[in-house]
């Protein structure tokens, strides 16, 4: 796979409103951490999918610790100091890495999501990532063409959900 | 009022068994569980019996397997005139979301009664 389609964190670039946002790997800094835990704290609640982001500052650490302990690759979009996006690998299950994708309202609509989900992969890529798959709730239309724009393929349809399917080797 | 519990061996299966017995001690519910499994008497089976023993209540105890357990659970629920099912909230992945899976969705679909889903 070229570093073309999936380039790996860090990464620059203006968005669709002219703001400069940066995709970067996440660490172990706190204060990095503590600024995703405030984005998910103000996250609006009908963005929610299959019960992530949970509510409430208290849940929302709980779930990040969850991924950060595990064996996970995260990167995280910024607009300064301000996380803007996140996107998670989680390994698991017997199929290889489970992926989700969140971005913050107030900049969504504005070309983010697309590389921050490239980006993401590209990371995976590097870290030796082959397969990746996702669930997701078959009326969330925008998020199923992102998923398949990238070539993610469904592997089950059969449920309220969608189960996508990704190889990166 | 007639409780139809659906057990099998998800994470909160039994927690949704316990929540209905809970109700059952203070509201007098008449409770059937369909315990959900391979095999009659294996290891989900005996959880329940455990459970039940716990609270020293008269429960009906049946056995489905997993392929039949959707239409088993409407269908029992139908013509016994349950007035509610209830079944664990669902699994979560390795992220965290939250999956039903095809045994509750068909029964959430198809029911005609109440289905509570316990988290």
């Amino acid at each position: 796979m070229s570093d073309e389609a999936f380039p790996r964190p860090p990464r620059a670039f203006e968005d669709k409103e002219g703001r400069e946002i940066e995709i970067r790997a996440l660490g172990d800094d706190p204060d990095e951490r503590a600024a995703l835990v405030a984005m998910y704290d103000d996250y609006d609640p009908a963005d929610r999918a299959q019960g992530i982001p949970p509510v409430g500052e208290g849940a929302v650490r709980d779930w990040l610790e969850t991924l950060f302990d595990g064996e996970s690759y995260n990167v995280v979009a910024w607009h300064g100091d301000e996380a803007v996006g996140h996107a998670t690998l989680v390994a698991g299950g017997d199929r290889g890495y489970e992926l989700a994708i969140f971005v913050y309202q107030p900049f969504q609509g504005a070309g983010i999501g697309t590389r921050l989900l490239k980006t993401l992969l590209g990371h995976g890529v590097a870290n030796g990532v082959d397969t990746v798959w996702l669930t997701v709730e078959r009326w969330n239309r925008s998020a199923i063409a992102l998923y398949e724009k990238v070539g993610f393929v469904t592997e089950s349809s059969e449920s309220f959900e969608l189960e996508m399917e990704l190889d990166l080797d | 009022m007639k409780v139809l519990v659906g057990v099998d061996d998800s994470e909160n299966a039994v927690g949704a068994l316990d929540w209905a017995l809970d109700r059952a001690a203070a509201a007098a519910d008449e409770v059937t569980v369909v315990v959900v499994e391979e095999e009659s008497g294996g290891a989900v089976e005996s959880r329940v019996r455990e459970r039940i023993a716990s609270v020293n209540r008269e429960v009906d105890v049946r056995h489905v397997g997993p392929t039949e357990a959707g239409s088993t659970l409407v269908s029992i629920a139908g013509r016994e005139e349950f007035d509610e099912i209830v079944l664990g909230g669902g699994e979560r992945s390795p992220m965290g979301k939250i999956r039903l899976g095809d045994v509750r969705e068909f029964v959430i679909l198809n029911a005609d009664v109440t289905v509570t889903l316990v988290r």
